[in-house]
């Protein structure tokens, strides 16, 4: 997974491809500017560069009033708000734009390869580019809605405390330097067996209670992961080697019983997301 | 201060200083425990502050003299807009006094206090969604009846149902670990005590035996002395004591038992379980516990008589379900008794609701954490129940947009996503948290307290004249169903009581 910084620096890309706001308009930061440099997306380099100016800051500059009015063969290149062209097929989609065909896939606009050379759209009277410019527009809506919304999910997911009824907060609690702490997991503050008042030893065929104090590799754990007190700690050690060594559990995984348990766990959570 | 010895002068100047007034520092607030790790931050903010908030004057401030050993550096300590400061160690071994700011807990102070909600007793809900109910949930932690700590000597009313404070554990907070090496620690230890405190019960017992023995033999033989003139009067009346006549409890000693007649008590309070688990409380000095599961759900099941044995006594105390608080249950943040005051705006008059308040989001419903939590006055509060948009599924992610502002970050929103609500009541938790009963705002009291009534929606033709503002309600009575009757506009001068 990405770090959140060129995550959300990405989404901002799709957006300002595609946003006529002011904000994104006059912005000078780094990341508009990244936004208009890239071309590669922008397929229609049919105009000459030279007589336009290459540089991003300058080209983009004032793209809402250029926007409506230019039609696709005046489109210039570096521009980088019409930039997403016929061709390319938006994978993210919103539930209501489903009834929006795809693109190509528009009755009144002809294929590009369709061998018909006499076409039923252009005796309606709708020429090429006004169907595209409106195509345009719609997707450029809903281009921006499904930009929005996924920079908004990436965002939300990235809130990793878990605030509970009557914490206290500040202003640096909202930061991203504090949520990121939250996403460690501290050692427990309290001895387990103590609270639970059980001897290790005893519980040596517990075979769930033996797996969680050793590593999916089967190494135990040290006790800056299990917070035992150190008498405790030596004795939930000394009860996996004698588990190990009588062989009821294996020495190099946790018990094949809850192997196999996990792995079901992961399989009906699978098929429960995949039939949603 | 010693009369006989001289302090010296320099002796006298520290211990008057501000340096010597700082109080020792509180334990830190405990997280709840989970034994496989908790998700924490050491820099977090903490639950209640646990230094002293130290500020000083702006004069001294530019100078560095905060009152301390010595003066703090000018660059981190001039040029904020909050300058409080908690000092963590006075000095220290590099010879530094270690000091952070203090301005999270106190500007959540102040803004509490701007709140201006009154404490009272927790709330608790029951398994099945109910709450438990009766007369002292819900009242002012000030109210006589429940500020109390007294417990007194003579066997009167029950005190543990509304005291506050015990000397005991509460066990129903307890594990097992903490609670065996309780009762290893303390409960083993005072036997003996405890035989002791049983006897006199015993004894307490036999005298109010006598006592009674003794009333009704006076009753019942002709009373002699004074009284025998008005004896027609009086002989009916067995609660008025004839004078003269040993009734009081101080007159009689508190009988001896011997140990066979404690032995026979013993037996007698093993058979009688609430007697015995109430002698064990008293002595013990436990808080009432009451179980969720053993209230009874409704009245029907109450009536039915599905309730639990007679041994389990059922506490009034509305600190039985969640523990007894650490503090005064105010903890000091506080101090009025009721929250019911009229506020009174320039122009629409006094409000009967208090003014709304703009909330934070502060996480979303499709947060990790799946709940929507609204941060009021630096606390964070749960949202109200309200009815959910869109049902649905868990785990969905692309939402309609409409509910988009609850369900996900606005990142367009400058200043972030808010919400308008009401505080209704607070109370705090027995671990130290602040409970806030939030409700959502009126979008009437909205409009006035952003001063856009006019932008209020026209009320529609059959309705009588909509109270905008003025005493906050938005009954609407219909006047009839004659469309002949002009809607009334929110100009009209009738509304505004102008």
């Amino acid at each position: 997974m990405a770090p959140l910084g060129i995550r959300c620096a990405n989404s901002l890309r799709q957006i300002s491809k595609n946003t006529t706001g002011f904000r994104a308009a006059f912005s000078t930061s780094r990341t508009r500017q990244a936004g208009g440099s890239i071309e590669d997306l922008s397929k229609d380099n049919s105009l000459p560069k030279s007589t336009q100016s290459t540089s991003p800051a300058t080209a983009n500059r004032f793209p809402a009033t250029t926007a409506p009015a230019v039609s696709q063969e005046n489109r210039r290149s570096d521009q980088p708000l019409q930039s997403t062209p016929e061709a390319s097929f938006n994978p993210i989609e919103l539930p209501g734009a489903r009834r929006r065909s795809p693109p190509g896939d528009s009755p009144a606009k002809p294929r590009p390869n369709s061998s018909r050379a006499f076409n039923l759209a252009n005796l309606v009277g709708k020429t090429q580019s006004q169907q595209a410019r409106k195509q345009h527009m719609e997707k450029a809506v809903s281009q921006e809605d499904v930009g929005k919304a996924k920079l908004a999910q990436d965002l939300t997911k990235n809130i990793t405390r878990r605030f509970r009824e009557g914490d206290v907060y500040a202003p640096h609690d909202l930061h991203w330097v504090e949520m990121t702490k939250f996403k460690r997991m501290g050692k427990p503050a309290h001895d387990a067996f103590d609270e639970l008042d059980l001897k290790p030893l005893d519980n040596y065929r517990n075979f769930s209670m033996i797996s969680e104090y050793m590593t999916p590799m089967g190494r135990i754990k040290h006790s800056k992961d299990t917070g035992l007190r150190p008498v405790n700690q030596r004795r939930i050690a000394r009860t996996i080697r004698r588990t190990i060594g009588l062989g009821i559990m294996p020495s190099v995984h946790i018990h094949p019983e809850l192997l196999a348990k996990m792995m079901r766990r992961a399989q009906a959570r699978m098929a429960r997301d995949r039939g949603q | 201060m010693a009369s006989r010895r001289s302090i010296a002068p320099g002796a006298a100047l520290l211990r008057s200083s501000r340096v010597f007034s700082v109080p020792p520092p509180l334990p830190k607030p405990e997280e709840n425990w989970n034994p496989t790790g908790n998700f924490s931050s050491d820099t977090a903010t903490a639950i209640h502050p646990t230094h002293l908030s130290i500020t000083t004057p702006q004069t001294s401030r530019v100078r560095g003299d905060w009152g301390l050993k010595r003066s703090l550096p000018l660059r981190s300590t001039t040029k904020s807009s909050t300058p409080v400061i908690r000092v963590s160690a006075m000095d220290t071994y590099e010879h530094i006094t270690e000091y952070a700011s203090a301005a999270d807990h106190s500007l959540t102070l102040q803004k509490w206090q701007e709140l201006g909600v009154a404490l009272s007793t927790p709330i608790q809900k029951m398994a099945g969604g109910n709450y438990f109910k009766n007369h002292l949930v819900g009242k002012s932690v000030f109210e006589d009846q429940l500020d109390t700590i007294f417990r007194p000597q003579t066997d009167g009313p029950r005190d543990e149902e509304v005291r506050w404070r015990f000397k005991g554990p509460w066990l129903a907070g307890q594990s097992e670990g903490q609670f065996n090496e309780y009762m290893r620690s303390t409960v083993l230890r005072q036997k003996n005590q405890f035989r002791e405190f049983i006897r006199n019960q015993c004894a307490t017992e036999e005298r109010r035996k006598l006592m009674l023995s003794r009333r009704e033999a006076e009753n019942a033989s002709p009373p002699k002395g004074k009284v025998s003139q008005g004896a027609t009067s009086h002989a009916h009346e067995s609660t008025t004591a004839p004078e003269g006549a040993p009734v009081e409890s101080k007159q009689i000693p508190l009988p001896k038992i011997s140990d066979d007649q404690l032995y026979q008590y013993m037996k007698g309070l093993r058979q009688d379980r609430a007697e015995l688990y109430k002698q064990i409380r008293t002595f013990l000095d436990l808080s009432p516990t009451s179980s969720k599961k053993s209230m009874p759900r409704n009245i029907g099941a109450f009536i039915a008589g599905d309730v639990d044995e007679p041994e389990m006594e059922h506490s009034s105390s509305p600190y039985a379900f969640s523990g007894p608080p650490k503090t005064h249950p105010s903890a000091g943040l506080s101090y009025s008794r009721t929250s019911s005051k009229l506020e009174n705006h320039p122009i629409y008059g006094p409000q009967q609701v208090s003014k709304p308040i703009e909330a934070r989001i502060v996480t979303p419903r499709n947060a990790p954490s799946h709940q929507l939590s609204l941060g009021v006055g630096g606390f964070i509060a749960m949202a109200p129940d309200e009815q959910q948009m869109t049902n649905a599924p868990f785990g969905r992610n692309i939402q309609s947009t409409a509910g988009l502002q609850h369900n996900f970050v606005d990142p367009d929103k400058i200043g972030g996503s808010k919400m308008w609500i009401q505080t209704k009541s607070a109370s705090i938790m027995s671990t130290g948290k602040v409970s806030l009963q939030v409700e959502k705002a009126d979008p009437v009291n909205v409009a006035v307290a952003t001063n856009k009534v006019d932008e209020l929606p026209v009320a529609p033709m059959k309705t009588l004249r909509p109270t905008y503002g003025r005493f906050g309600s938005t009954r609407r009575i219909p006047l009839s169903n004659d469309p002949g009757v002009a809607p009334p506009t929110p100009t009209n001068a009738q509304t505004y009581g102008l």
